[in-house]
């Protein structure tokens, strides 16, 4: 009835000519098109007023010497809170800290997300179940789980009852949980004797937060393994079947490369968690003992809040965190773009 | 019509957005009332405050409301750790309290974090108590709580610190003398619990909160009973061998089984005042602050609070704290007023907040029932509490050793955190998480670095 309201200059020969056909088209279109403007204005009120506003803001701050004194200074400082935190030793432990969490949680989400995946899209009896279970941590609120994993992880908790009664920890004379003296042999030959069964402290309190934060977000790898592996053509795998490869041969050779597009996103979604990484440090180990679990969130949040209102330098950090965030995501993105298939490199298609 | 319609709508919602927003942001105190028509105080004021707990707070606010029923106050208990987030971002956007408890000093209240925003109470001292009011506080009190010039709060009562509390009848129980006085005696009674599978000492230090550094500071009391405010002040340095030897024996404390094995993985609040409260522990360093749980009432539900079922109020008893370096020192008690009461310089009740403010801290009758709470000392020169209808468990034990504790603690010669800088505080809290730790750090590099983290307090 209508004439279209999408059709572009390609379909007309004038766009700026009045288009008379179905009687009324120039003008819904000409209206419509600044009332778009209308719709999106809230969206943008909200962003630009809000996000980029306090984006913006946090970055005037970070310039000021705002800090203890709860009222905000007049004078611009520079970039001195810029130096400060490049030679903070803390600030480059969270850094640390932050690099041994992405790995680690990246390695075993992306191992465990994939053999679940696997073994799910198997013919396993409870199928549905097991999907439950698996994705149940990821819908959990941390500030709910974290006094569970402190429990969990207590001198006193489920896991030292679990080594007790498998013979590898002791109870010494004064009350104490203490290693087996076979433990302590094998600990102390790979360097690792100031493990000891007191899981929070300065030794083992990052381990702790990077399991609990394994728990909590497998379940996500796993549904994106999940469905990746759901979009794998049948016909290739019944191919390699043919050609007489095995289930292993078939995971590495066929499903695995199949999985990259999934592999890259849930690299950048782990970049991006263990740089903003707050929640379960905070409630489950304070970033301590001794800074021993502080991220960079955490110390941010300890310098705005925590010790002595150190506004200035806690957004000098938040603008650096956001650096570091936007950098990583470019990096990534333009990385896994070049090594998509098809991606022209030097004027050849591969 | 229709050309208009969609613009429209979408402009009134964008115009509601920051309508709402703005509303959000300066509504809150609409409801309060300045003053009646009679001119007297009344309507609803907010009071914030990291202590006293809720139920101290009912029973203060139960009490005014019987003199001033047209006064509601609300109250809102935040724990320690969270009370300087949350001061902070309310007042950064102008939402702060009426009324908000300051301290002397320490990273929670400290006067020099709030008292920019707080009014000078000077003209309500003078008009509630006269001239020479300063003196009608305990000596040091209303200093304590001055800054730059102007009485930021008005002190609701003291505190002093660097003693034990013992849960007595896990002593009787177990046959372990309660005559504490030196570490080999520390030391015994220790290995006794851990016979019979009772925590010992308990203590945490998984926290920003400054608890766990006042065993380190009775440890350098009695090393050297001058150090610590020497060093607060800058004439002597952290790295001293006096701080190496503290963190020493400190580590010496949890080598042999007195400080037990979970004090870096636990909070001394909720879960050291749980052990403490269950049974499961049989001593712990707390102040005076925690003579409040010493009746029959409040131990109970604190005991319900740390989870156990059935509970039956024990005797809880402070004890001095033992020269735990053998050189004959026994630490004394650290105190000054513990915290005031503060009126917010944009406080939308103001009048409401001042009637209840004056009440608390300068009339017999508010400090009477300060006193009775048993949190703290009383601001105000003599008022006692009633002690013999408290509700104590053992009135014939406790009462002549809380008498004598409230005594001296008012007479503590030493402050407790007014001249502890946030800085300060924090890198000692690091030091006791290191010295816990499992050793890897030494302790002089541990003392180096908690004086290169520390900012000194010049002497006042």
């Amino acid at each position: 009835m209508a004439t279209s309201v999408t059709a572009g200059p390609n379909n007309s020969p004038d766009p700026h000519a009045p288009v008379t056909s179905g009687g009324g088209a120039s003008r819904r279109r000409s209206h419509r098109t600044p009332s778009g403007l209308g719709w999106i204005l809230p969206g943008f009120v909200v962003s630009v007023g809000l996000i980029y506003f306090c984006i913006g803001y946090s970055g005037y701050i970070s310039l000021l010497p705002w800090n203890w004194r709860p009222l905000r200074p007049a004078t611009i400082e520079g970039f001195d809170s810029y130096v400060r935190a490049f030679n903070s030793p803390l600030f480059w432990t969270c850094l640390q800290h932050t690099l041994v969490f992405f790995i680690v949680a990246y390695v075993v989400q992306c191992v465990m997300g994939i053999i679940f995946s696997a073994m799910l899209h198997s013919k396993v009896f409870g199928a549905t179940i097991f999907k439950v279970i698996i994705f149940l941590p990821v819908v959990i609120a941390p500030a709910i789980m974290s006094p569970v994993h402190r429990r969990v992880f207590a001198v006193d908790g489920p896991i030292n009852w679990i080594l007790q009664h498998l013979g590898m920890i002791n109870v010494d004379a004064v009350g104490n949980r203490v290693w087996t003296e076979w433990i302590s042999w094998a600990l102390t030959h790979i360097g690792m004797e100031n493990v000891t069964p007191n899981w929070i402290q300065p030794s083992t309190a990052l381990w702790v937060i990077i399991a609990v934060q394994i728990w909590s977000s497998i379940g996500m790898a796993f549904i994106l393994f999940y469905a990746a592996m759901g979009q794998i053509d049948p016909e290739v795998l019944e191919a390699a079947r043919i050609d007489g490869a095995g289930n292993i041969r078939m995971l590495f050779s066929v499903v695995v490369p199949n999985l990259k597009p999934t592999l890259v996103a849930l690299a950048i979604l782990n970049a991006i968690t263990a740089l903003k990484l707050f929640d379960f440090p905070y409630l489950v180990t304070a970033g301590g003992p001794a800074h021993s679990s502080e991220f960079l969130g955490t110390y941010i949040y300890a310098e705005l809040f925590g010790v002595s209102s150190h506004y200035g330098y806690a957004a000098t950090l938040s603008v650096l965190l956001l650096i570091l965030a936007l950098g990583l995501s470019i990096i990534m993105s333009v990385a896994a773009r070049e090594g998509r298939p098809g991606h022209k490199t030097k004027g050849v298609r591969v | 019509m229709r050309r208009i319609t969609r613009p429209v709508i979408a402009l009134m919602v964008t115009t509601g957005m920051v309508v709402a927003l703005a509303a959000c942001s300066g509504g809150a105190g609409e409801k309060s009332t300045a003053a009646s028509s009679s001119g007297k105080a009344s309507g609803t004021f907010t009071w914030w405050g990291w202590t006293p707990d809720t139920p101290v707070a009912k029973k203060y606010i139960a009490e005014f409301n019987k003199v001033y029923p047209d006064i509601k106050v609300e109250y809102k208990n935040y724990e320690n750790a969270d009370y300087a987030p949350t001061m902070s971002t309310a007042f950064q956007t102008g939402a702060g309290p009426d009324m908000f408890d300051v301290s002397a000093g320490g990273n929670v209240g400290g006067k020099q974090l709030w008292g920019d925003y707080a009014m000078d109470l000077t003209p309500v001292a003078v008009k509630a108590m006269g001239a020479g009011w300063k003196d009608k506080f305990a000596t040091g009190y209303v200093d304590e709580l001055t800054y730059n010039g102007k009485v930021v709060a008005l002190p609701l009562g003291g505190v002093a610190a660097d003693l034990f509390w013992i849960n007595k009848d896990l002593f009787t129980a177990n046959g372990v003398s309660t005559e504490l006085k030196t570490y080999d005696a520390l030391k015994a009674a220790c290995d006794k619990f851990a016979a019979a599978h009772v925590q010992c000492f308990t203590m945490g230090t998984n926290s920003t909160d400054t608890f766990s550094t006042e065993l380190l500071r009775t440890i350098m009391s009695s090393l050297d009973p001058t150090f610590y405010m020497k060093a607060l002040h800058g004439t002597v340095s952290w790295d001293d061998p006096v701080f190496v030897k503290a963190i020493d024996i400190m580590r010496n404390m949890k080598r042999d089984g007195i400080i037990s094995q979970d004090a870096t993985s636990i909070k001394q609040y909720p879960e050291a005042n749980n052990n403490f409260m269950s049974g499961k522990a049989a001593i712990v360093q707390m102040g005076t602050w925690y003579a409040q749980y010493a009746a029959k009432a409040s131990m109970t539900a604190s005991m319900e609070g740390a989870g156990v079922s059935k509970p039956v109020p024990f005797t809880m008893m402070p004890i001095v704290s033992p020269d735990l370096a053998g050189k004959g020192n026994i630490p004394g008690y650290v105190g000054e007023a513990d915290y005031g009461l503060a009126i917010n310089s944009k406080a939308k009740n103001v009048e409401a907040a001042k009637t209840f403010l004056t009440w608390l801290t300068t009339t017999k009758e508010g400090q009477q029932d300060v006193a009775n709470a048993i949190d703290l000392v009383p601001a105000l020169v003599g008022v006692q509490a009633d002690w013999k209808n408290l509700g104590l468990v053992s009135p014939d034990i406790q009462i002549p050793a809380f008498s004598k504790l409230f005594t001296d603690a008012a007479a503590a010669p030493e402050s407790r955190n007014l001249y502890i800088s946030a800085e300060t505080g924090n890198a000692q809290v690091i030091a006791v998480q290191q010295a816990l730790a499992n050793g890897s750090v030494s302790s002089a590099s541990i003392a180096k670095q908690a004086e290169a983290d520390s900012v000194d307090m010049p002497v006042k």
